[in-house]
């Protein structure tokens, strides 16, 4: 599947709920060293947050028998994390705007495209939640300062520098 | 003549490998700072803590320990299971005191002492046993008695723990509680969530190696106490001749008989075995469960990987996303396969990937079709595991 990239990629109109991100709730977050692969709810409170230990040396746990050590990761200033979550294809129509918040009229204003909404071409993402920072996890060593995602935090800057215009001399 | 120069290039190598598995050891000494992090660890540190702010050589009290529906926690590393005479259930007991930690002496304090003036030239005799059980912890008993009281240890009819019942095992505990001036045992508890991480670790280091060296501690521990040991009777953990010659090695100037059954064979080894059990039964009944579980059944059946009550508790008790509790020992076998059946599969950037994939990228350089991996992004990106989103 993987491989015909092209052919897979369904496309799509993606709008954002701006609401949600105003409202969004603060979220504990853990990055772990491994892909569990499933998507969905985990009793993380119950089975993995009273299990972390603070070592001599950061943060330590277990997962799945395995020995985790952790570091938080702060979201670089100017940054703001948000957990996104892609509505079903089938909300577009319905129910879309017909949420009775009192967002309502400003949602409509600012997400509404001009053109009629059409089933499986319109999507909504929303946030579900916030954060500015989380739990980074390494297999058995601290992340450190070379980890992936500390390097891609800092795409961000990279990218408004070097789509920034450039004053004229 | 013409070997010479080949056997002067073996034997660098014969060196290494012999080094090796020494320093993994050393890399997983479980007494040191590396099972820091553990909770029976950390609950240990709490007590040592509590117990120096006392200043005074006893406590006026147990350490309080946190409690939970009134269970007590059990120590892991070289913290003993001091139980008083008389008494059925053991209590952690940290170090600073009489026998020391880990070794509940013959009889309470300046036991050591009592020994070295008396007889220096007591000859000891020690054994050891191990109690291997899946859920809980693994727990390491030596016993020590004297040579001239072997007959009395034997007529207090000391048996293989597995022939016994609970209560036998437990009145039996009690007796050599009793007889403390004649018998001495340490303990060492490794936590289940000691052993998971360090067979699944990075660098495995297996339930042999791991059990080999918690029996050459547990000897040394008794040696640094000041028992004078002069022999050394052990259950075997793997081969019995290859487990000898490492402990004999270890231990030049004792006798060292290692043997499959010894439990059996010898009642220093026997009265291990009950130390261990009771020990084990006690920590497993009173586990103070680090996770908030509901519905928690507690009848987990004998640990053995045939009964099926176990297995129905670990089946029962399967988390999708986490597995088990860090009560069991996620790298036992019965519990990976029940893993790997009944919960949602993960995986870890050292995991084994998959033959098909190699194979189908060495098939690819032939094949005549459109080239199959689409154009790399900069290397800027894919250090940092960046990948443009084309989908949600």
């Amino acid at each position: 599947m993987e491989s015909s990239d092209e052919a897979a990629v369904e496309k799509c109109r993606v709008h954002l709920r701006p609401g949600t991100l105003r409202d969004a709730a603060r979220a504990t977050l853990h990055l772990l060293p491994c892909e569990v692969l499933v998507n969905g709810p985990a009793p993380v409170e119950r089975f993995f947050t009273p299990a972390i230990r603070q070592g001599t040396d950061g943060l330590e746990v277990s997962f799945r028998g395995r020995r985790l050590r952790g570091e938080e990761v702060v979201v670089p200033p100017g940054l703001e994390g948000y957990v996104m979550v892609m509505e079903e294809k089938g909300e577009v129509v319905g129910k879309d705007f017909s949420e009775g918040s009192s967002n309502l009229r400003e949602e409509q204003e600012l997400a509404a495209p001009p053109e009629a909404l059409e089933r499986d071409f319109d999507r909504f993402i929303g946030a579900t939640a916030s954060f500015s920072r989380f739990t980074l996890w390494g297999l058995e060593t601290i992340p450190g300062p070379d980890a992936k995602v500390r390097g891609a935090l800092t795409w961000p800057g990279l990218a408004a520098a070097i789509h920034a215009q450039v004053p004229e001399d | 003549m013409a070997g010479s120069p080949a056997n002067l290039l073996l034997l660098p190598l014969i060196l290494l490998l012999l080094g090796t598995p020494a320093q993994v050891s050393r890399d997983y000494h479980y007494f040191g700072e590396k099972s820091g992090g553990d909770t029976w660890e950390e609950l240990r540190l709490q007590h040592q803590e509590k117990e120096e702010g006392t200043g005074g050589r006893v406590p006026p009290s147990w350490p309080s320990i946190p409690r939970r529906g009134g269970l007590d926690p059990w120590p892991v590393g070289k913290v003993g299971l001091f139980l008083r005479p008389g008494q059925a259930g053991a209590q952690p007991r940290g170090p600073g005191h009489s026998a020391g930690p880990g070794v509940h002496g013959p009889r309470e304090s300046g036991a050591g002492a009592a020994l070295q003036a008396t007889g220096l030239f007591i000859l000891q005799t020690n054994g050891l046993r191990l109690e291997a059980l899946n859920p809980g912890p693994m727990v390491y008993a030596i016993c020590y008695c004297p040579l001239s009281h072997l007959a009395h240890l034997e007529a207090l009819k000391v048996a293989d723990s597995k022939t016994l019942s609970e209560s036998e095992r437990d009145r039996l505990f009690v007796k050599m509680e009793e007889d403390g001036d004649f018998v001495g045992w340490a303990l060492d508890v490794l936590s289940p969530n000691l052993i998971s991480t360090s067979m699944l670790g990075r660098v495995k280091y297996n339930l042999n190696s791991l059990s080999h060296d918690t029996a050459t501690g547990l000897v040394q521990y008794a040696l640094d106490q000041g028992v004078k040991v002069a022999q050394v009777f052990v259950d075997t953990v793997g081969p019995p001749e290859t487990y000898q010659e490492r402990l004999q090695e270890r231990f030049p100037g004792i006798e060292v008989t290692v043997k499959a059954k010894a439990d059996a064979l010898y009642p220093v080894v026997s009265a291990a075995s009950i130390c261990a059990k009771v020990a084990r039964d006690q920590a497993v009944k009173n586990w103070h469960f680090v996770e908030k579980l509901q519905d928690l059944d507690a009848d987990y059946g004998s640990g053995y990987p045939n009964d099926p009550k176990t297995k129905a508790w670990l089946r029962k008790h399967v988390e999708p996303v986490f597995g088990f509790p860090q009560f069991v020992r996620f790298s036992w076998r019965t519990a990976q396969s029940i893993l790997e059946k009944e919960a949602e599969g993960v995986l870890w950037e050292d995991s084994p990937t998959g033959d098909q994939e190699g194979s189908g990228r060495i098939m690819s350089y032939f094949s005549k079709g459109p080239r199959t991996h689409p154009r790399l992004p900069h290397r800027y990106f894919q250090e940092r595991g960046l990948e443009s989103a084309t989908t949600f």
